[in-house]
Parts: structure tokens; sequence; C-alpha cells
């Protein structure tokens, strides 16, 4: 099938459908020069067209895919808009979750990069605020890149769209968190998540009871420690928590660290020692 | 200001007038109905049916949802019915200032008119009476809804604009409808209103309907005549 824009005149052919969701669907197209590219189709105006300056705002920025064709298409009496963008061979957060195991270091590594991309968006004076598995992709490469903008508002517009899971006010209906603290949260339960291989809903659960699921995982002290510092919110601010981050990330390199196992290993070696002198002691005296 | 009804419910009203007849009285004096259905492992058809019929009468959307995800689609729902009401202002106008279809206009320019509704959006005062099932079946359903609603007003916060909630269970105590709280923009009166929610009794959709167009209008029927003649 073609799909065919009304003012811009570009035509595109229909490869197959990679995702539907409420908002409409995403093909994989190849357009009049023959490259591959996705397309995003909805009948919703306001969303898309919403989505689509969103996107136009943020092009450039290497971590997105890039918007190159809005326009309308008219077919069998029905008016559907649709984006035209980047195409990016990979899979998402909820697919690679799913599938396989990711080691902690490579989630602690993904947290950083999500971390570092929000800021340069709200650097740019925007809000991301429908973080979720399913909107941040990575590439055949390994490239992370988000998708999927039409949460994207600017700073002081209200929040059009989240995901309770992620969003810190879905978990603590008591206050209402600024965009950083927001952020910490979100990415921390991105972590969770994907360590986990769990995504946790907020009407079912309450956040002691993921903390306690988090003190299952096989992970060190240190970095469960992080994980539930991070849900409770006692980051101050972004740096602090990429500090932390950074530093655990070190540890994991160095290998230098003592585990819990260590300690008794060691504390049992010095007990004998200890046991064995008495003993000697106890003989010659 | 921008009116609107959010009926949440699991199941088919089973006493009382049709309640989509009463969404089309309610959407007439310019308050828009939405409904959210809340699907079970066993899909009702006929609830759903009435469901969307209520929606489309009363000039709203209707959205279906699993209990898991009541709270996203019940702050969706209720942000989505500001934006297209306006929209829909915007585009009559269009049509009747300049003879102008907002689909017949390219992107480029069409654009500034959507900012337009945007920013509209965030400013208008909202009025939003959440109606929340509470017959038996709700039973294991009702912690979910109240939490749910708590979300909404923390999300709605975020606007410029004021946001009016309300809160009416169907049935309640004594009749077919219970006012627990009544327009407020505090977050805490309707957090302390909702703590204690009694379930059981019939789904009387319909008279449900019907007590909140009064709540909308509570202050015009208080100084209409009819108060005077009794």
């Amino acid at each position: 099938m073609i799909i065919s824009g009304k003012w811009n005149g570009r035509e595109y052919k229909l490869l197959n459908l990679i995702g539907s969701g409420s908002f409409g669907r995403v093909y994989r197209v190849i357009d009049e020069e023959g490259n591959i590219k996705a397309i995003k189709i909805s009948e919703d105006l306001f969303s898309i067209t919403n989505e689509y300056n969103a996107m136009v705002r943020l092009n450039g920025l290497s971590f997105i895919p890039r918007a190159y064709d809005f326009d309308d298409w008219h077919i069998r009496g029905q008016i559907y808009h649709f984006i035209v963008m980047d195409y990016i061979q990979g899979k998402n957060l909820k697919e690679v979750g799913s599938s396989n195991e990711i080691s902690s270091k490579t989630v602690f590594k993904i947290g950083k990069i999500l971390i570092n991309i929000l800021e340069r968006i709200n650097g740019l004076g925007y809000r991301y605020t429908d973080i979720k598995l399913e909107n941040i992709l990575i590439d055949v490469k390994g490239k992370i890149y988000f998708v999927d903008f039409g949460s994207l508002t600017e700073e002081g517009m209200p929040t059009k769209e989240y995901t309770p899971s992620y969003n810190i006010n879905s978990w603590k209906t008591e206050y209402n968190a600024n965009y950083e603290r927001s952020i910490l949260f979100s990415v921390t339960m991105v972590m969770v998540s994907l360590i986990g291989q769990k995504e946790y809903n907020p009407l079912v659960f309450n956040l002691e009871q993921v903390i306690d699921r988090i003190d299952k995982f096989p992970l060190k002290r240190k970095e469960k420690q992080f994980l539930a510092d991070g849900l409770r919110g006692k980051f101050f601010n972004l740096s602090q928590y990429i500090d932390s981050l950074v530093l655990l990330l070190k540890d994991e390199k160095n290998c230098n660290s003592l585990n819990k196992i260590d300690y008794i290993l060691i504390a049992s070696i010095v007990s004998f020692v200890f046991v064995i002198i008495l003993g000697v002691k106890s003989i010659l005296s | 200001m921008l009116n609107q009804i959010i009926v949440i419910s699991d199941g088919q009203s089973n006493v009382g007038p049709e309640p989509s007849g009463i969404a089309e009285l309610a959407l007439n004096k310019n308050v828009k109905v939405n409904t959210i259905g809340i699907i079970d492992s066993g899909r009702n058809k006929d609830s759903i049916l009435e469901l969307e019929n209520i929606a489309e009468k009363g000039g709203g959307l209707c959205e279906l949802t699993s209990l898991d995800n009541l709270s996203e689609t019940l702050s969706r729902v209720t942000i989505n019915s500001v934006y297209s009401s306006i929209e829909e202002v915007v585009s009559n106008e269009l049509k009747e200032l300049m003879d102008l279809d907002l689909y017949e206009i390219s992107p480029n320019d069409r654009n500034k008119i959507i900012n337009m509704i945007d920013k509209i959006g965030n400013e208008v005062t909202l009025k939003c009476l959440i109606l929340l099932d509470t017959s038996g079946s709700m039973k294991n359903k009702i912690a979910v809804a109240r939490k749910s609603v708590l979300e909404l007003l923390i999300f709605l916060k975020e606007r410029k604009g004021e946001n009016h909630i309300g809160f009416m269970t169907f049935p309640g105590k004594t009749g077919h409808y219970q006012l627990l709280c009544d327009f407020t923009t505090d977050i805490d009166e309707l957090k302390e209103e909702i703590e204690n929610i009694d379930i059981g009794g019939t789904t009387p959709t319909g008279h449900a309907l019907e007590g909140a167009i009064k709540v909308f209008f509570k202050e015009e029927e208080e100084y209409s005549i009819n108060q005077y003649i009794i």
C-alpha cells in the first residue's frame, strides 16, 4: 500500500507494521528515493501535531530519530496524519529486558545515558514525561534512542502523558516532585524493572514492597542501596545521583570491593586462627 | 469554563432511565459525558455498548481498561476530553467566522491553531464531576478507583487553569446516588471525603447522570422559581 501526502506530495510504500497503540500505528516504509524510514500514523490531529513539533525542536540531537515529513493522507473518506522519521533497527528496552538477561553493569550504564539524555532535553527547555521501557530503543550497535515524543512538553506546560510505573506522582501522591527528582525516580525505576525483569504497577504495589524486592536482587549491597535511595528520593540533584552511578560503575570495573561472603570468610579464618592460638596457649600452660 | 462528567463503571445500568438519553440532556446543557469501562476477564458486550453509547450521546470519550491501568486511563480521558472540547469549539469558530475547515488547512498554518488549542487547554477552568459505580461488583476495585482519583488530582494540578473536582457514587447510601464531595479545588478536602465509600446495591447509571446534571446547575436551581412555589 502507498501512503501519499496531501500537502507535500511525497509517497511512501508500506513494508510492515512495527508497533501500535492508543496513539495509532508505526510502519516501516520505503520513500521515493529508496530509503527505509519509519512512519507514524494517527487520527488524533492534536496529539500528532504536538509530537511533530516536539521532534522538530529536538531535530539534530543524536539520540532521537530525525523527522522528515509531516502530512495528511486522505483515504476512503478518512483523514490520517503522519510523521516520517528515521527508522531505527533495534529493540526497545521492554523487548530487550524480557528476552535476555542484561548484566547489572549494562543496566547502570543505560541509567547513566538516560540521565544525560533527559538532562540535554531539559537544557533545551522541555520535559520528557512519558519515560517507559517501550519508549527507549537500543539499536544494533548498542546506541540508545528515545522515541515517542507525544509527551514532550515545554517547561511550564502541564504533563499530557505518563506511565504510572515510572511516574513519581503515581507512587508518592503526597507531594508534587520537581522535574529533576521525577527524572531520577523514573530512571531508577527503569533500572529496577530491567534488573528484576518485571514492571511494578503502583496500583498493585507500594514503594516499600518494591524496595523489598530490590533487596532480593543478586546485586552488591551498595547497588541495592543506590536503587532504594533513588526510589525513596534520597538524592537531591542530578549530579549527586550521577556521581553515585559513576562510582558503582567504577567499582564494577576494578572488582576490588568485598562481598558479604568475603567478610564471612575472613571472619571465620580469623576466629579459626584465634581458637588455635587459644588451644596452643592452653596446652602450653 | 469546561464542564465534564466522567462515569467509571464495570457493568450495565439495571435501574432507572436509559442513561444515554440523560447523557444527551447533559450535552445539551453543555456538560460533556465521558465513560471509562473497567473490563474484567469476562467481557460483557452489553455493558461496553452502553458505556460507548453514553459517551457518544454525551459528546465525550469512552475508553475501556483493565483495573491495573485505571489511573492512567482516568488521567488520559480527562485531559483528552479537555483538549478535544476546545478543538471542537475552535474548529466551529473557524468554520463560522472564516468558513475554514481545520482539516483543510496546510499543516504549517494549522500548527498555529494547534498551539492555541494547547494554550487554552492549559489555562481554561475545568469543572469535572467523577461518577463512580459502587454497586456490589465494584467491591474489590474500589481501593484502586480511589487511588486513581487522587492521582488524577495531582496530574491536573500542573495545569495553569483551576480544577474544580467533585465526586459522586452510585448507588448512594440512601438514594440512587450520593454526592460525596461537591466541586472543590482542595485536594486534601476531596481526599478526606472519599476515604469512606460504601459498596453494594444496583447500578442506576441514568439516575446518577440526572443527579450529576443537578450538581452542575445547583446555583441556577436555587434561584429558579420552582423553589418558591413549594
